[in-house]
């Protein structure tokens, strides 16, 4: 036993680790991956290898089960956003954003508060992550990371559609930001596919144009230009 | 004549022997018989030490029979048991191999098996008498009375052995128990006995006992047995209150295949104990000239049944290790990906946790309450989340006073953070100036911060290899950069040494430790690891808070302890199934608390070297499962965070 130990591969960042070392072992099949939280680590390990590769990444091995490949991949997501939103803390301020938008059509509503608030955008996106992190961890809905109650699935919708404003905003206000924030993660992209495969957002939803099929749409959509103006989405509490 | 003077001459003669003869004097006859009779004396006294002596030697094997006659019944005892056992199952088989038909012969079993029992109860009852008659056979009716209670004492532990006696008793039970014992039931036991039928010749038997007994120390006994009998048996319930035979159906289904034989053994070993109990009890009542030499005896098993609950207790809580028992108090789950590390408010019960996942988190312990608003599950929520690193934070240090946070982080960043008031809502507006400033200088991840108590420095180690000493809130913070010895060593851990303010410990890869002095950034011992280290990562080095001594983890799963002027090892354990990942030492500094890559906390006497306690923590993610563990300064707390992404609080048990 000790002697495999010693001759397998340790798959941690121990301390001394230097960056380029991160994560950086050989990969493991999913097979293989015998801890609880071996979902994680694939996703993980599909994204290590090429963040770009969308559809690998989003292609669940072999008899999983969906709820938690969906779960897991949401989670992963949030965790990524995490560094969107510290880009947006650096330029993203009130007296600039004063409210959530992304379009001019609508004025998002932070949910995190007890009525839903009229955050400012910084607010709105470190509150809804905040509260998704809380939510994906939550006991009440999700008590397990290795089977998903089929209520709690819907969950995984509203939090996307929330986290999704996030995108948007950067991407219609902070339209540098996010460019660089996307080709080096390709986290909108990855999440639109995702969201779209799944079918946990509406298509009209999905304003910002990162799929070859949404860019034709929207050239589509500009020449009409008939959509109605400042429509309010208060969000649903969770 | 001549005849006469020959009888004459003879006479003579005799006159002559008799004068030649001694004289009889007085004084010759007195010391004669004097003497005679002191050697009359002298034998008999020997005779009467023989005597006494073949007295002892047949009183000797009188005892060594009874002895044996005792193992005998014992055995005999034993033998019939098993027989009735072999014949359970024989039944079982039978009614296994006839479609559950009753077999016909065995429905008798109980009875048969009960009225020879009766006989050889009798027979038995007999040596028993002579047991407690004799006071020479007094310790060793004590001894086989600690035995049988030791044998009670093994029921209650062993749940596994219960079905099959009930099963047995209860059907003897019906029979033979008087109605008295259905008197005697008290209060706990009746309550348990409404929901299972079955109890009822256990609590009897019990009473049995109780009959001379202390009846409050019985009491006490049979609650805690019937409380964690009812425990036992609820999710069992529904099963449970059927009639007997279904029952005794039921109890063997129960027992797994694997574990029937070493069942039927402590069935086995666990009906003589009721047996003896009925039996002393049935005699007591009738035989009234014996029975208070019956009572002592059982006045001595209550002794011993008070023994007996003593070391229950002390089975579980040991006096000294009683008051460090930790017991998981809350689960701390809102970071979404491996936490690295964790660390309490010096006073507050609130804590740190720095995540994979980019953030820094914020909790309140006691924030619970107040948190109604929220996804309103009563879960504690981080009050304030520091988004400022790029990618993981690895690590984090507190000032003494806890207004201020330092983090280092994959990107080689440390930023320095004003905490927000620790009631603040999660919910509240952003405000920038909670990042007071970011150190950057380390080219590569920051593996371990450390601050100095008295005049605000910080440490850092890098996989840069440096080791870097800041002054935050100077315009030129960085204010010496320590290289390592050999370039091939990386610092993992750093920290500063409480009995030597100017001194740091610093860890390195390749077990490699040594004392720094901050002031010139030289080399001030070396620890000596011996041959035989392994060359494998240190983890984590940790001061003791008090004494001049260091304590380190390392990737070779071993804890060690120098002496801070020696540079000695003082002593060394292998602690853990895998890899130290982190260190802690409580504020007094007489516990020490380690956490491993095997997911398991455990608890360690510094001054013995020993283990109190083990945690299980967390889970494994990859070959990462507790990252970090930590001492609340101030209050009863210790904490983990773990690579499941999830923090635990710990409190110590009560009880």
């Amino acid at each position: 036993m000790t002697a495999t130990a010693e001759r397998r591969v340790i798959r941690r960042n121990g301390p001394g680790t230097k960056r380029e070392d991160w994560n950086n072992w050989p990969p493991l099949a999913f097979e293989e991956m015998d801890t609880a939280l071996n979902i994680q680590q694939y996703i993980q390990q599909l994204i290590k290898a090429n963040p770009s590769d969308v559809d690998a990444i989003l292609t669940p091995p072999v008899d999983q089960d969906e709820g938690v490949w969906k779960y897991e991949h949401l989670r992963q997501f949030c965790i990524e956003l995490n560094g969107l939103a510290l880009l947006l803390q650096r330029e993203c301020v009130p007296d600039t954003c004063q409210q959530m938008t992304a379009t001019e059509q609508w004025i998002f509503l932070c949910a995190a508060h007890k009525n839903p608030n009229e955050c400012p955008a910084i607010d709105y996106t470190r509150h809804t992550l905040d509260g998704a992190a809380s939510l994906l961890n939550s006991n009440k809905y999700f008590p397990s990371r290795i089977s998903i109650k089929e209520l709690s699935i819907s969950k995984l919708g509203s939090i996307a559609r929330r986290v999704y404003r996030i995108f948007s905003h950067a991407f219609y206000h902070h339209k540098k930001l996010f460019d660089d924030f996307e080709n080096e993660t390709h986290l909108c992209k990855r999440f639109t596919t995702y969201v779209t495969k799944y079918n946990l957002m509406q298509q009209d939803h999905l304003i910002v144009p990162i799929l070859p099929s949404q860019q034709q749409q929207l050239s589509a959509a500009a020449n009409q230009a008939n959509l109605p103006n400042a429509a309010i989405v208060s969000p649903q509490k969770s | 004549m001549e005849d006469v003077g020959q009888q004459q001459n003879s006479q003579n003669d005799k006159t002559d022997e008799e004068t030649s003869r001694p004289q009889y004097s007085m004084s010759g006859v007195l010391h004669y018989i004097q003497h005679e009779w002191t050697r009359y004396e002298l034998e008999r006294s020997r005779w009467e030490a023989e005597r006494a002596e073949m007295q002892a030697r047949i009183a000797f094997l009188q005892g060594e029979r009874k002895g044996q006659e005792n193992l005998k019944s014992d055995l005999v005892r034993r033998i019939k048991m098993l027989e009735f056992c072999l014949k359970q199952e024989r039944a079982k088989v039978y009614r296994l191999t006839h479609n559950g038909d009753e077999p016909p012969n065995y429905d008798e079993v109980p009875d048969e098996n009960s009225a020879p029992t009766e006989n050889h109860l009798a027979a038995d009852l007999d040596s028993y008498i002579n047991d407690t008659e004799s006071t020479g056979n007094f310790r060793q009716g004590r001894l086989l009375l600690k035995r049988y209670l030791e044998e009670i004492g093994y029921r209650l532990i062993a749940p596994s052995d219960l079905p099959n006696n009930d099963a047995v008793n209860g059907k003897k039970g019906k029979s033979d128990s008087d109605s008295d014992d259905e008197n005697l039931l008290d209060m706990d036991a009746s309550k348990a006995l409404d929901e299972f039928d079955f109890l009822h010749t256990d609590s009897d038997l019990k009473n049995d006992d109780d009959w001379s007994g202390n009846q409050n120390q019985y009491d006490a006994l049979v609650r805690k047995y019937n409380i964690e009998k009812e425990n036992r048996r609820k999710p069992r319930n529904s099963e449970d209150d059927s009639s007997s035979e279904s029952l005794t159906k039921n109890l063997e289904t129960d027992v797994p295949p694997g574990i029937a034989s070493a069942i039927a053994a402590s069935a086995a070993e666990g009906l003589p104990t009721r047996r003896q109990g009925r039996r002393s009890q049935n005699f007591a009542y009738g035989n009234g000239g014996a029975s208070s030499e019956i009572n002592a005896a059982l006045g001595i098993s209550n002794e011993e049944n008070m023994d007996i609950k003593d070391e229950f207790g002390s089975d579980q809580d040991d006096p000294s290790m009683q008051a460090h028992k930790w017991s998981t108090k809350i689960s701390l789950r809102s970071h979404l990906d491996s936490i690295w590390a964790m660390q309490f408010h010096p006073v507050e019960p609130v804590l740190f946790t720095a995540s994979e996942d980019g953030t820094v988190k914020l909790w309140n312990l006691e924030a619970k309450k107040e948190d109604k608003h929220g996804s309103g599950t009563g879960e504690i929520e981080p009050i304030y989340t520091f988004r400022g690193h790029m990618g993981p934070v690895v690590c984090l240090v507190l000032n003494p006073t806890g207004d201020h946070l330092y983090t280092g982080g994959r990107d080689g960043n440390l930023c320095c953070w004003n905490v927000p008031a620790l009631n603040s809502d999660p919910c509240d507006a952003y405000d920038p100036r909670v990042l007071a400033e970011t150190l950057n200088g380390h080219t590569d991840v920051i593996w371990s911060v450390a601050y100095h108590s008295s005049n605000g420095r910080l440490v850092s180690a890098s996989s840069d290899s440096t080791i870097k000493l800041w002054e935050p809130g100077n315009s030129e913070p960085l204010i010496r950069t320590i290289n390592p010895p050999k370039p091939s060593l990386v610092p993992t851990s750093v920290d500063f040494v409480s009995t030597e303010t100017t001194h740091l410990l610093a860890a390195y890869t390749n077990c490699f430790a040594q004392i720094l002095d901050i002031e010139t950034g030289a080399s001030v011992m070396v620890f000596d690891f011996g041959a035989e280290a392994t060359g494998r990562t240190l983890n984590k080095i940790v001061s003791h808070p008090t004494m001049p001594i260091s304590v380190i983890g390392g990737e070779d799963r071993t804890i060690r302890y120098f002496d801070n002027t020696t540079g000695k090892l003082i002593h060394e354990s292998l602690a853990h199934i895998e890899g130290v990942s982190s260190l802690a030492i409580d504020p007094n500094g007489l516990f020490l608390l380690s956490g491993s890559h095997d997911g398991s906390l455990r608890v360690w006497n510094i001054e013995k070297k020993v283990c109190l306690q083990e945690i299980s923590a967390h889970r494994k993610k990859n070959d990462n499962a507790v990252t970090s563990v930590a001492f609340h300064p101030s209050k009863p707390l210790i904490g983990s965070s773990g690579a499941d992404s999830v923090a635990k609080i710990y409190v110590a048990a009560s009880n």
